[in-house]
């Protein structure tokens, strides 16, 4: 056995923080890795540290270990990675709560009424600062449960890397999705001035939202592919040469009207390509330096727990405690061009919490030709 | 002030909500205990020693479905310290879940493609291979949770002769040997539906917080 419980952390470390699509993944001591080459090492170092029944005995509780451990080490940061323009992540222990506080909403604008014209040397109204507003974001558990039978475990069918990659990708898949519906569900909190759904990218009201953002400080935009593909002038006499030039490259603009754009990652649904894993129609609008929406929470450790059945097969249960909860503030902007809305969601009653959301809303008319 | 009762409707609590004590429950030692489904959209809280059915054909926990009532036993959590047992029960607005699993439902109808030019004569080692593999369809979009619900809770399947002690009764008086069984609203009563099941109280007594509790057995 070539590698110890410790090597073993960290090559599982090394391996989540790779890049799957990089051709070298890992230099150690001169030597390249891919993603792949990590992962077989993975995979071989661990089926031979539990490879057979007595040292499946002996190593149990350290594998469970180093899964709680990949996942408490992992999922945090990749969460954090992967959604860093939206999401506050923390870690907090076994038993806490994060309270997450804003300044309450309309103090400012309160206190300044009094700031008026006065006579000198006089005695002034007085006024209090508004305070804070807390919001406590509740945690509840993902998890599951694998079934490892004994004859399959001894005749080396058993993929311990492959088990643990499908839990960490699973619960940071759930986390994701959570933190879409969690936006979107979060909608009624902005004005309605801050909110367009159209069936077309309509550049005067995306302007117009643009420049409700911008007056907070420099907006960015974030969307999918699919959106920044339409997200360009419709007037030819508009594009520039160096416009013609990078939407032939890239398919897009990187760059929309001096604000950057994001590209927020989107990928197939179903292995007949007929849907999508992330709605495309949503386009957000934040402006820098504003505190990000979204606030993910891990309570205490990763819990793993092995229950030897009669029939000497195995079950192992793993949960994780996580919360995550939406807090928009007036200075976000929303865009959603319903003819992108190609990910089909009316079963998952996504959609359905959409439309209520958005029966609240004055959904602005595309057709509609006011300036901004 | 003195703490009251948050119960509405377990009128045996004396002060917060429901509880159990598992002096001796199968569950826990047959793993019959479930925890997958979320709890209906119009229920706002459950407490420990409520009574629910899995119903799993329509995908939550809820006082009407097919099979047997199960016993809600969740793990208590609290998170201020001047908070006792007695003050946990499942609070609706104490949850938040809008995605149930990032893989959604196994449906869809795929469309048929043809790979008998591929493999053949077919591969009797090789699953469908001269068949349209994409039969075997893996929607990636996740699954949400059903409208309205929020919270998971865990429920213990119980049996005849298991025996626990609570104070989540919808009774004022209890003495031993009354009979009890879940209501339509889950909870324990002496007009419940003993056609269900059957609860004999077997001792009047104490939880450990020494609120008024019975023990019960169940005996049929």
């Amino acid at each position: 056995m070539a590698l110890q419980y410790n090597d073993l952390v960290s090559l599982m470390n090394t391996i989540a923080r790779a890049n799957p699509t990089a051709p070298v993944a890992y230099s150690f001591n001169g030597t390249n890795y891919s993603y792949q080459d990590l992962n077989d090492t993975l995979r071989k170092e661990l089926n031979e540290f539990v490879g057979d029944y007595r040292h499946f005995r002996e190593h149990k509780y350290e594998v469970y270990s180093l899964i709680e451990r990949a996942v408490d080490d992992v999922l945090p940061r990749k969460v954090q990675e992967n959604y860093q323009m939206f999401a506050e992540v923390q870690t907090v222990p076994q038993g806490d709560r994060v309270l997450f506080r804003r300044k309450l909403s309309g103090a400012r604008t309160r206190a300044k009424q009094f700031v008026t014209r006065v006579g000198m040397a006089g005695v002034y109204e007085v006024w209090k600062l508004g305070g804070e507003e807390s919001f406590e974001v509740p945690t509840s558990a993902i998890g599951t449960a694998v079934q490892i039978p004994l004859e399959e475990f001894l005749d080396g069918r058993v993929d311990w890397a492959e088990m643990l990659s499908i839990v960490m990708e699973g619960m940071d898949e759930l986390i994701y999705h959570e933190i879409g519906a969690a936006l979107r569900a979060s909608i009624n909190q902005l004005p309605t001035n801050n909110v367009v759904v159209s069936n077309d990218f309509d550049e005067t009201e995306f302007d117009r939202l643009l420049y409700i953002a911008d007056a907070y400080g420099p907006s960015t935009i974030y969307c999918t592919m699919e959106f920044a593909a339409k997200m360009i002038p419709h007037d030819t006499w508009r594009y520039t040469e160096a416009m013609k030039a990078e939407l032939w490259q890239n398919g897009r603009l990187a760059n929309y009207k001096g604000r950057n754009v994001v590209i927020m990652p989107n990928g197939i649904g179903d292995e007949t390509n007929s849907r999508k894993t992330v709605d495309a129609s949503w386009c957000w609008i934040m402006p820098g330096g504003n505190a990000k929406p979204v606030k993910v929470v891990f309570e205490g450790d990763t819990l793993t727990r092995e229950e030897e059945n009669h029939d000497w097969s195995r079950d192992v249960h793993i949960y994780k405690k996580v919360g995550v909860a939406a807090l928009m503030t007036n200075d976000i902007c929303v865009y959603r061009d319903t003819s992108l809305s190609n990910m089909d969601i009316t079963a998952l009653n996504l959609n359905a919490g959409i439309d209520a959301v958005h029966t609240d809303i004055d959904v602005v008319d595309s057709s509609a030709t006011d300036e901004p | 002030m003195a703490k009251t009762r948050l119960s509405t409707k377990a009128t045996y609590v004396e002060r917060g909500y429901g509880q159990v004590e598992p002096n001796h429950l199968s569950a826990q030692r047959t793993g019959q205990i479930y925890a997958q489904l979320p709890a209906a959209a119009n229920i706002d809280v459950l407490e420990n020693g409520q009574f629910v059915k899995y119903d799993y054909a329509t995908g939550v926990v809820d006082f009407v479905g097919a099979g047997e009532w199960m016993m809600v036993f969740n793990e208590v959590k609290l998170y201020r310290d001047h908070q006792d047992y007695n003050d946990f029960a499942m609070l609706k607005s104490d949850y938040m879940a809008r995605v149930y699993s990032p893989v959604g439902d196994l449906t869809g109808t795929p469309r048929a493609r043809d790979y008998t030019g591929v493999v053949t004569p077919a591969d009797p080692y090789e699953v469908d291979s001269t068949d349209d593999p994409f039969h075997i369809t893996q929607w990636e979009v996740p699954k949400a949770m059903p409208e309205g619900t929020r919270m998971v809770p865990r429920v213990f399947k119980t049996n005849v002769g298991d025996i626990y002690t609570t104070n989540c009764v919808a009774e004022e008086t209890l003495a031993v040997n009354d009979i009890l069984a879940p209501g339509a609203d889950g909870y324990l009563s002496k007009s419940g539906d003993t056609n269900a099941m059957k609860w004999q109280v077997v001792k009047v007594y104490t939880l450990p917080d020494r609120q008024k509790a019975v023990k019960l057995m169940r005996i049929a």
